[in-house]
């Protein structure tokens, strides 16, 4: 960061040296780093003479006086003063100021400020944290970086797509923070398809060339960006080139994965059916079989006994054994290799630099893998005295092959998790069945078809996902193209300006091939093929007009911004193969397909005035007015203002204080206001055709609202910001307030009105919250230095009124639960069925002694956190730093599918309980083999926790055995919501960092002007969690809002560990 | 500063050259369409007396045991899923109402369009009450109310049976101009659909004999007053190709759903009768016997060991079966064995039964001679009591709507034949109705969630939303 001032400093300032004195040289390096600091002011005291130090932190300096006093000085370092008694070379070592904090950040419109200047909330994360995160994207990197972050991933891998979500959700429809690049937002979309995530827009970004992230959390903080930051701004600005400076720097990184979570699941029991717990029945020959049908775990121990598996074509005799590790073996080690190089030039006039990199991944699921290249050039240049250009050009290809799906659908990680526990994976893999020469080959049942071992799970059938990962395959291709170009004019003194283009091209192709026989719904094969392309046209000017009046201080911008995006979607799908194996449109016996365009516009003037007053009191204003074309014409200009007021306590009142070095308190309100989705405002009748071209009308599904109007995010911060001990403490503060009013969404209507859903203006939303963010340097000396950030984070979303009526709108239907919006209550509260309990909370048992499951709703939890928790750790030891961060959530409960059908399948270890008694009683004829009607049977779920019909206390000692696959069964059929619910509370040792800087005395004899060795290791343990089923850190399927909360089935989360090397010269 | 104006002011049009005034041209989709013709309109429109070939047709078919769903849990009514599939044809009222719009006020042959458009819209409403009992239709479907109330089936019936009635009276006045390709069950043949609605009079009449005899007996009048479908020419099919491929709705069905089986009860009602349709309609099994798949069993063997649809019994092509000649004459078979709308007469009865026997097995192409061979034995005449005479009835009727969609189990729940029998729970799922056959749909999730003040009041006039609760005409 400090190496940007430079390229300032040395702009701004005209330096005059006298000749005719002794030289004296030497180098500035900073105390706690030990790393030399450029551009550090080196002037005689009292003396117009002085000089800055180069890049490598050199100096040298002529001083005619043979007694006099050398000031060294630089932005965010106390300054020292040095007597001159003759010495030809003078080292200075300068410390961290402990007492001024004027550290620059990057705001709004890639406006650089003073962070004491500021009257909200900011945050930064320099470039060489994110990079050595050991994540490949910027936004996972920025996991537990900072208070009110939070980062979600999906639970696929690095393939998959992230976003960034500051302070909460803002609205009923999501709010992921808008990301800028380069003042530019940088689209983050993400294509999913079915249970396949393509990824997100930020991927394409290449991590090397991030220089500073500052994360601008308030709306307040955003005004200026308008709709897209009503979720706040991630501002990343990447590296340019330096004048007369260059450089080569090269990065080389190898990563290993791993599997990092995996479901507990049970060893004792093997492949039965669960209307025979227990037991198989013997053949003919006396041998026992495993029967059609019968593909779940409610078979007898696994004890190595000789069971014939007659479902299948060759009816294998094979030992019944535990195979504990055949969904282990299904996955792999993945690897990933990735190299970048920088290389930057510049001379007096002009700079450039140019990026590349390519990461090659291959993915923990056998045959998933990933490729990406990314080049960039940035080139600025000074045309003249009052022009310059400032010009970028990004390129990023990326290729994947079979993205996991992550869905229970069959071939995701489901059909692993349900594969009965006696299945040994050469049923499923080796080579026996060869469908017309594919690489697959596993078992088939005895009429040729490949195994699919559940068809009841979902509404699909999860199968057998060997068959999806080397028969059937997805594969897609993605190119983005971006860039801008910047004119700067200088116009007058104090006043300037730019304008500013910008074009974001991207396309994604995909491909999806499935063979004949993929499963009951895919029995016949299919092809799908679709091409999805995205313009974003940015185009922006500003005015700048900065004066100095006596005490005051006035900057004040005026700017305009057009913003229009369109997208094209065109696919085709192929039904049913002619031949197997061909995966081209024309071996379908049926083909369909269509295309379809959106357009979006918006145009936007704006302005912003700020008046600092002696540099302690600053007040901001600023104003801004879209024109939207998503609302009608009465309701799509809308106008929203803000005001900011900071406030540095110890300047104002010169407080001296060697306890109290700043205090700053801060306040600030505002508006944002927003549009919504095309097509809400009319609605429309369709045509198609059907197979045989005849014409279909389609009458719309979706009731339109014309009378929709923008939505306003107002919201309020008060902030405190405070150093105290020499800069060994600090503490940031926020508190803010949110209120979303006439919240847009679409709410869900019942077919018997005519219509399935309407976009409505659904009332106010209101997010309260707390951050704080507690800097602490317990050690710092010159070699070694302890820093620990602890964040903290409390956010609460809260429906506080719905129009029209309504009492609740339902967010999304996971099985077995709703998740609603409800007037009066936090958002995101988990509704369903639950067991029915007496007044001293017992379970209710039934006659049947099942638990009761009444057909009432009642909330069974929250998707909310109550709180969220970060602490990072940097040790520093000479040229030595390790680095952990410790992640947090607390309170939010997860809808779970795993759990359902696992247990359903009698494959998880929580499906073991109370089979024993229920088998004995079975045996000894007290059971029927079926019913429900025995009153015997077992589960320890139910024991001491639950009362029987008569009023007598169901307890080990006097316990109630019920057949426990019938209790799975009927809670997962039954619907019952409070067993579908899992806290998914954590603490997680998210990153742990080492990383080695080779010593400057080491380097000198190495063409090497740095040289550094790390470590990495990403999710390396999970230290807290209360469910067995999911990895609580990262459990969705997707990132989009809609699997917020829910836990469909998906795939483990990867562990980490990557070595990287790091040099330049 | 004029030296940079050139440039500011080059680049400022950048940005002002891209503001358009298109938002109006934004907000209209590519495939929307402005003016969609009429006939074009009435093509979907005829196209919606198709029947749910999904869920909804397993659960018709299931409960009145033609066929059977083997791998799902559907066999013990625990899916909840399938009580929408009825419940979403809801989703035709928005195409009934545009055109009801269209056509309001004219005179002429747009009257009679009218008219199709009403006798779509009883259609379909009856359709859907038949199903679930009480159901939303005054404030249904028009989008202005989103949560709205529900009706008695008792007034859906007799407002339908208003509408119905205007209908027949404008198209016996009126000459309608033939929708040619556009018509997708009569192919443009108009005359037809005078017929199709008298013959839902007669279907209708029927339906409500137990519960408003008076009105039943009047509208059966009206019915036989004017000419029914009286020949297979004149049956009401629907060639209803599927996005899949060229195929009917129902080919298709039974074609992809890999576990639905002929249900044991119609396999060994064909077998005892030595029905010449048991060939066609089933395949035999791997031991070479017809074997059909007992419903709501508890056993689990591969499908391959029972029967399945055989292909003689259905073509590619082979339409819905909407409303069908051997129903029609099963209908005037029980209106006259009862006397209802017309004098009671044995011999009419018998010749309309022999005659809806002959008209179905025909329609399978069952070879003349195997249908005289069949008519000539036991159950080709009506005999016994009453009775046993209905019961003959309904079960014919039942097997002739071995292809089509609701009306067997509406059919088997007001004629109380076939006798579903309790199931045994040693062998059979049981479920929540303890083994009994469901007597109507419950009213679905979506209910409960969007529309909950008058689900609720629903779901208390309906035994807590059970299975059990009879619909309005159901008295059996």
């Amino acid at each position: 960061m400090k190496k940007i001032f430079l390229t300032m400093i040395c702009m701004c300032m005209v330096l005059l040296n006298y000749a005719q004195s002794k030289e004296v040289t030497g180098i500035v390096t900073d105390q706690a780093t030990g790393e030399t600091i450029p551009g550090v002011n080196v002037v005689v005291k009292g003396t117009t003479n002085g000089t800055v130090t180069d890049f490598n932190g050199k100096y040298s300096i002529e001083v005619s006086q043979s007694n006099a006093t050398l000031l060294f000085s630089f932005v965010g370092y106390a300054p020292q003063e040095i007597n001159y008694t003759g010495q030809s070379t003078i080292d200075v070592v300068l410390a961290v100021d402990a007492l001024k904090v004027n550290e620059v950040v990057v705001t709004a419109l890639g406006i650089k400020r003073e962070k004491k200047s500021l009257g909200y909330s900011v945050s930064e994360v320099k470039g060489d944290d994110v990079a050595r995160s050991g994540d490949g994207n910027v936004l996972n990197a920025l996991s537990g970086k900072a208070a009110g972050v939070v980062v979600n991933t999906t639970a696929g891998s690095s393939m998959g797509s992230s976003n960034i979500v500051l302070r909460g959700y803002n609205t009923l429809r999501g709010g992921e923070a808008l990301i800028v690049v380069d003042g530019i937002p940088y689209s983050n979309r993400s294509t999913l398809d079915g249970g396949y995530d393509y990824g997100s827009g930020i991927s394409d970004l290449n991590m090397d060339d991030v220089e500073s992230v500052s994360i601008l959390k308030g709306a307040n903080a955003a005004a200026l960006y308008g709709s897209l930051a009503m979720n706040g701004v991630v501002i990343i600005t990447t590296k340019s080139g330096k004048k007369n400076h260059s450089s080569v720097s090269v990065s080389s990184t190898y990563t290993m994965s791993e599997v990092g979570f995996m479901p507990e699941l049970q060893n004792t029991y093997g492949e039965g059916y669960y209307k025979n717990i227990g037991h198989l029945d013997a053949g003919d020959d006396g041998i026992l079989e495993t029967r059609y049908g019968s593909t779940k775990s409610w078979g007898p121990k696994m004890e190595g006994q000789d069971v014939r598996i007659s479902w299948l074509r060759d009816k294998p005799v094979l030992p019944y054994s535990k195979q504990e590790d055949n969904v282990k073996d299904f996955f792999r080690k993945g690897h990933t290799f990735k190299n970048s190089v920088n290389i930057t030039n510049g001379n007096d006039k002009r700079s450039w630099s140019l990026s590349l990199m390519s990461e090659n991944m291959k993915d923990i699921i056998r045959t998933s893998e990933m490729d990406k290249y990314n080049m960039g050039l940035r080139v600025k240049r000074d045309v003249n005295s009052w022009f310059d250009i400032d010009g970028k050009i990004n390129f990023t290809y990326k290729s994947a092959y079979n993205r996991p799906e992550n869905t229970d659908k069959r071939g995701g990680f489901m059909g692993l998790m349900v594969a009965p526990r006696s299945f040994r994976n050469d049923l499923m893999s080796p080579a026996i069945y060869t469908p017309n020469g594919k690489s697959y080959s596993g078992e088939t049942f005895q009429d040729g078809a490949p195994i699919q071992w559940d068809d009841e799970i979902g509404s699909w059938g999860a199968g057998n996902p060997y068959w999806d990962l080397y028969v059937n395959y997805n594969k897609d291709r993605q190119t983005r193209v971006n860039g801008f170009t910047k004119l700067n004019f200088k116009l007058a003194k104090g006043l300037s300006a730019f304008t500013r283009l910008g074009v974001d091209y991207s396309n994604l192709e995909a491909r999806k091939f499935e063979e004949i026989n993929s499963g009951a719904y895919r029995e016949k094969g299919g092809l799908s093929s679709k091409s999805n392309n995205h313009l974003d046209i940015n185009a922006d000017f500003l005015f700048t007009y900065d004066k100095d009046m006596g005490d005051f201080h006035l900057t004040a911008n005026a700017g305009g911004n057009h913003s229009y995006s369109r997208s094209h979607y065109l696919w085709a799908t192929g039904n049913e193969a002619v031949l197997p194996g061909a995966d081209y449109m024309g071996n379908y016996k049926s083909r369909d397909g269509g295309d379809d365009t959106q357009e979006r516009e918006k145009n936007s003037l704006y302005g912003s005035f700020q008046l600092a007053y002696r540099n302690y009191l600053f007040l901001d204003v600023t104003g801004r007015n879209d024109w939207t074309s998503t609302l009608s014409d009465d309701n799509n200009s809308f106008f929203y203002p803000s005001a900011s007021i900071g406030f540095v306590v110890t300047d104002a009142f010169d407080i001296k204080s060697s306890v109290l070095d700043y205090a700053k308190v801060r306040l600030s309100a505002s508006e944002v206001g927003n549009d919504f989705d095309i097509y809400a405002i009319k609605q429309y009748i369709t045509m198609s055709a059907d197979i045989v071209g005849r014409p279909i009308v389609n009458m719309p599904k979706k009731l339109s609202n014309l009378n929709l109007k923008p939505e306003m995010n107002r919201s309020l911060e008060f902030g405190l910001d405070l150093r105290f001990l020499k800069n060994r403490i600090g503490l940031d503060l926020a508190v803010y307030q949110n209120n979303i009013k006439d919240q847009i969404l679409n709410t869900p209507l019942t077919i018997s009105s005519g219509y399935n859903e309407t976009p409505i203006n659904a009332g106010e939303i209101e997010n309260k919250g707390v951050e704080l963010s507690l800097n602490v340097k317990p050690i710092r000396t010159k070699d070694l230095l302890w820093d620990m950030t602890f964040n903290y984070s409390k956010n609460e979303m809260k429906v506080v009124s719905l129009n029209d009526g309504l009492e609740e709108i339902e967010m999304r239907k996971p099985r077995n639960a709703r998740i609603i919006a409800k007037v009066g209550e936090k958002y995101g509260q988990i509704v369903g069925r639950t067991f029915a309990r007496n007044e001293d909370g017992l379970i209710m048992l039934n006659d049947k002694n099942f638990p009761i499951v009444p057909e009432d709703l009642s909330v069974v939890g929250n998707i909310q956190p109550d709180f969220t928790a970060s602490i990072q750790n940097t040790l520093r030891y000479k040229n030595l730093t390790l680095g952990f961060l410790i992640t947090s959530s607390f309170g939010n409960d997860v809808v779970t599918y795993k759990r359902l059908e696992m247990n359903y399948n009698g494959t998880s270890k929580e499906s073991v309980a109370g089979r024993e008694g229920w088998m004995a009683a079975k045996d000894a004829g007290e059971a029927s083999a079926y019913g429900y009607s025995s009153s015997y049977g077992g589960l320890d779920y139910l024991v001491g926790r639950s009362i029987r019909e008569d009023g007598s206390l169901n307890t080990a000692s006097n316990p109630t055995y019920i057949n426990p696959a019938r209790f799975w069964k009927s809670q997962r059929s039954s619907r019952n919501a409070e067993y579908a619910v899992e806290d998914g509370s954590y603490v997680k040792m998210k990153e742990i960092s080492l990383n080695y800087r080779l010593p400057k005395s080491f380097l000198a004899k190495l063409p090497f002007e740095s040289l550094s060795v790390g470590f990495v290791a990403r999710n390396p343990w999970i230290i807290h969690k209360k469910t067995d089923f999911f990895d609580p850190e990262a459990f969705q399927s997707n990132t989009q809002f809609g699997s917020y909360g829910v836990e469909n089935a998906a795939w483990p989360n990867r562990r980490t560990y990557s070595f990287n090397v790091s040099f330049k010269f | 500063m004029n030296k940079y104006i050139k440039y500011l002011a080059a680049s400022f049009l950048i940005v002002a050259i891209g503001c358009t005034d298109k938002f109006e041209e934004y907000n209209t989709p590519i495939n929307a369409v402005d003016d969609i013709p009429l006939e074009l309109r009435f093509n979907t429109l005829t196209q919606n007396f198709n029947h749910a070939y999904t869920t909804a047709f397993i659960v018709a078919q299931e409960y009145s045991q033609l066929k059977c769903y083997e791998a799902s849990t559907v066999k013990d009514y625990e899916f909840a899923g399938y009580n929408d599939g009825y419940w979403n044809r809801y989703d035709k009222l928005s195409l009934i109402f545009d055109l009801l719009e269209r056509t309001e006020g004219e005179e002429g042959y747009m009257k009679g369009y009218q008219a199709l458009v009403n006798i779509n819209y009883v259609y379909t409403m009856l359709s859907i009450t038949d199903m679930y009992g009480d159901v939303p239709y005054t404030e249904a479907g028009n989008g202005e109310e989103w949560r709205p109330a529900y009706d008695t089936q008792e007034s859906i019936y007799t407002d339908g049976i208003r509408i119905l009635d205007e209908a027949c009276a404008t198209l016996e006045n009126v000459t309608i101009e033939s929708l040619g390709e556009n018509d997708r069950i009569y192919g443009g043949d108009a005359s037809k659909w005078l017929k199709f609605a008298n013959t839902l009079r007669l279907r209708i009449a029927l339906r409500i004999k137990n519960v408003n005899p008076t009105l039943s007996s009047e509208l059966a009048q009206k019915a036989f007053s004017k000419p029914l479908i009286e020949n297979e020419d004149e049956s009401a099919t629907l060639p209803n190709f599927d996005i899949e491929g060229a195929r009917s709705g129902v080919w298709n069905y039974y074609e992809t759903a890999g576990s639905l089986l002929p249900s044991e009860r119609v396999v060994e009602f064909m077998k005892s009768n030595n029905d010449p349709r048991l060939s066609i309609l089933i395949t035999k099994n791997v031991d070479d016997e017809y074997l059909g798949y007992p419903n709501g069993s508890n056993i689990t063997r591969p499908t391959t060991e029972y029967s399945d649809f055989a292909a003689t019994g259905y073509a590619p092509d082979m339409g819905d079966q909407i409303l069908m000649y051997a129903e029609a004459s099963f209908l005037k078979a029980e209106a006259y064995l009862f006397g209802i709308g017309v004098t009671a007469n044995e011999t009419s009865a018998n010749e309309e039964y022999r005659a809806g026997v002959r008209a179905n097995m025909e329609m399978l192409g069952v070879e003349n001679a195997d249908i005289d061979t069949f008519l000539a034995g036991s159950l080709g005449n009506l005999s016994g009591d009453q009775e046993n005479k209905i019961k003959m009835i309904a079960e014919q009727k039942w097997l002739a709507f071995f292809h089509g969609g609701n009306e067997a189990y509406n059919e088997v729940r007001r004629l109380g034949y076939p006798v579903i029998e309790k199931r045994d729970g040693a062998t059979h799922e049981l479920g929540e109705t303890n083994g009994e056959m469901p007597r109507r749909l419950k009213y679905p999730i979506q209910e409960r969630d969007y529309n909950s003040t008058h689900y609720q009041t629903a779901v208390a006039a309906t035994d807590n939303n059970s299975f059990l609760h009879k619909v309005w005409w159901d008295k059996n």
